[in-house]
């Protein structure tokens, strides 16, 4: 529990924009932008945001579908970027992913037995193919003996997620990139998945980086959480620390934006509203990113950049020249 | 307003009759909100698409029921009359504001298009104001610029706000929004539902929103009809639903949600199985088959909304007692079953 599984050094991942008839470079999307994280073994990190800032293309980065375009992600204390396509093929047994949509990660015309047993094919490691892909079916909530020779279409969403979840743990991997897993599915199925990756960590000792735009999902499983604004890390911290003391003014906004079920609680809440619309990563602003945003900005948050410094005791770091001190909160709302 | 009786809508497939909508009646009072809660295959999207005709006929059918809107059946209208329905009293916005644009026309030509459907005779400069009081209504800045940009142009949130500006072109009575903010990022959400809100102060219109989101009918609704596998299985006000919960499906629901507002055990509380297949669906009660509180006589037969409170009314065969005596049983269990 206390040594890092995975590291990301100050990585840059840019797109470059092309125009014209020359196809000229002329700018750059900085989908991920000088971001700093790490996650210990057998902790989940969660990483949150809104469409468009970045979440997506780091986990790409990081199971190596996506060169970066500068900085470091290290493995076990290894440099994956610099390796060979040899080393990354025998490193792709310790990472695996588990996609959002269950309907068009699964190819249609493949047995759900033989798309379980793909991974284990590929890397040979098993004699007994079918025993084993057995075992993960069991594993996962899945009915051997029924599902084995069906196919996709005839699951429902959650079933398929539970497929593509034996597939990601087919080979033992150390770490599972979880990108959006249960968004695309039913709320009363929602926290089953939850519940499965939950007893699967535990079971297996896995690692998960899971990226989901949903805090309250977020809340249930991470143990550290990082919340992402146009490319950056805007605020980081434990789980606990996180949800009762967010500080910075963007989370303080998306606590405040999701709706609690309880009507009484949701119609009598203070509502951080959001002005404006996010702005294009190819241009964003200068200064903190936010800072058009954002209700506390102040002259220099449009020229100086906010540095992730830690705020406090806990392992809690904030993006941000004037965080929200939650006793000041307290105060607002009484008025 | 809208009256819905006994409405039957049924789907002619390939593998049989599905049927959607099986049996549902309720009203929708002027400039009040209905939220129709359910998950994916309960039938609330069909629903909402049959009150204004649109779901492709075949494979839809009506084999029951009428659709009351004003006194008249929307079902027995001719096509004529139900274009003029649509758009000028009843007007929908839906889930995917990305494809709901023509992504040939500018917003300002899409908007003109649904005043001029309903109103021929208005002069082509007033037109051109009342495209600009409507996108400042609905909160797009710049409006006067922004009537010449393409859809392509606008992010997802601000395409929302152009079709509910094209939904109130016509001042309609009735408002049907289906899944309005599932595609947007909350953020955008609070602001498109912080919208529909003030609208409706400044209009009067009765708005009909379908979401899966309990959080968002908590935030908007006055009254909300739950849905499960084509039928209503409760229906009450916003308090009936969250605070005097009287169905075991509603209350599961609500229990298996990950909350923010509160802190909450470990393990989040499941509702066991899957949605209901609509071809065969269970015999008895729909939900029997993922229902904690099953007793035999759930199979044998489906029970009938009966009243729980004044307008507050549930499909179980427990009475509000025995289902708080059944919940009180099993959560004694649960904690049991932590700790052993």
């Amino acid at each position: 529990m206390s040594e890092p599984l995975l590291q990301i050094r100050d990585l840059n991942v840019h797109f470059p924009v092309k125009e014209g008839i020359f196809q000229k470079t002329t700018g750059h999307v900085k989908a991920v932008n000088g971001v700093d994280l790490s996650v210990n073994k057998g902790e989940t990190l969660g990483i949150v945001g809104e469409s468009g800032c970045g979440k997506s293309t780091l986990a790409r980065t990081i199971i190596g579908l996506q060169k970066p375009t500068s900085g470091d992600i290290l493995f076990e204390g290894e440099s994956l970027p610099n390796y060979s396509a040899k080393q990354m093929r025998a490193l792709r047994r310790d990472i695996q992913m588990v996609f959002q949509d269950p309907f068009t990660s699964l190819n249609p015309r493949m047995k759900v037995g033989d798309t379980i047993a793909a991974p284990l094919k590929a890397y040979k490691t098993t004699n007994n193919l079918e025993h084993r892909v057995k075992e993960l079916m069991e594993l996962v909530g899945l009915k051997p003996d029924d599902h084995y020779n069906r196919l996709p279409h005839e699951f429902s969403g959650g079933q398929r997620q539970r497929i593509g979840i034996a597939r990601a743990i087919a080979l033992e991997p150390k770490l599972i990139i979880c990108d959006e897993p249960v968004s695309a599915l039913d709320v009363s199925v929602q926290a089953q998945v939850i519940n499965l990756l939950e007893d699967l960590q535990k079971q297996l000792n896995l690692t998960y980086v899971f990226i989901a735009h949903d805090l309250s999902v977020i809340k249930h499983i991470a143990d550290k959480v990082a919340v992402m604004y146009l490319g950056k890390v805007m605020e980081m911290s434990d789980s606990l620390s996180f949800y009762k003391n967010a500080q910075h003014p963007y989370t303080n906004a998306l606590l405040s934006a999701i709706p609690f079920p309880d009507p009484e609680k949701e119609r009598t809440r203070q509502r951080i509203v959001l002005r404006g619309e996010l702005p294009s990563p190819a241009d964003p602003p200068s200064g903190c990113v936010f800072h058009t945003r954002c209700q506390f900005a102040r002259e220099d948050c449009k020229t100086n950049t906010p540095p992730l410094k830690q705020k406090g005791q806990n392992e809690h770091y904030v993006a941000c020249f004037y965080p929200i001190e939650r006793e000041q909160e307290v105060k607002q709302t009484k008025l | 307003m809208l009256e819905v009786n006994d409405l039957k809508v049924h789907l002619d497939t390939d593998s049989g009759i599905v049927k959607a909508v099986d049996g549902v009646s309720f009203t929708v009072e002027a400039g009040k909100t209905i939220g129709i809660v359910g998950e994916s295959g309960s039938g609330k999207s069909v629903l909402a698409m049959s009150l204004t005709q649109l779901n492709p006929q075949p494979p839809a059918f009506y084999p029951q029921g009428e659709i009351l809107f004003e006194g008249k059946n929307v079902l027995k209208r001719t096509k004529k009359d139900l274009r003029k329905i649509r758009g000028n009293d009843i007007a929908m916005i839906f889930q995917d504001p990305m494809s709901s644009l023509n992504p040939v026309f500018n917003i300002g030509d899409q908007i003109k298009e649904a005043i001029r459907t309903h109103d021929k005779k208005m002069s082509r400069q007033d037109v051109e104001k009342k495209v600009i009081e409507l996108l400042t209504d609905v909160g797009i800045p710049d409006p006067k610029r922004r009537i010449n940009d393409y859809p392509h142009q606008f992010s997802g949130g601000m395409r929302q706000r152009v079709l509910i500006a094209i939904a109130l072109a016509c001042k309609p009575k009735l408002l049907i929004a289906d899944e309005p903010t599932t595609a947007l990022d909350v953020t955008i959400q609070a602001q498109i539902l912080e919208l529909m809100k003030d609208i409706q102060k400044k209009y009067g219109t009765a708005i009909i929103i379908i979401t899966h989101d309990l959080g968002v009918v908590a935030n908007i609704a006055d009254k909300i009809l739950v849905m499960y596998a084509g039928r209503i299985v409760e229906e009450g006000s916003v308090h009936d639903i969250f605070y005097r919960t009287s169905m075991p499906y509603t209350w599961s629901l609500l229990r298996s949600l990950p909350r923010l507002d509160i802190d909450e055990s470990e393990r989040l509380l499941t509702i066991k199985g899957q949605p209901p297949d609509l071809i065969h669906p269970p015999e008895g009660c729909k939900f029997n088959p993922r229902c904690p509180f099953v007793s035999p006589e759930c199979l044998k037969m489906d029970p009938p909304l009966t009243e729980r409170g004044s307008n507050h009314r549930a499909a179980c065969i427990l009475s509000n007692e025995q289902f708080e005596e059944a919940k009180q049983a099993l959560i004694i269990a649960e904690r049991k079953g932590v700790h052993s």
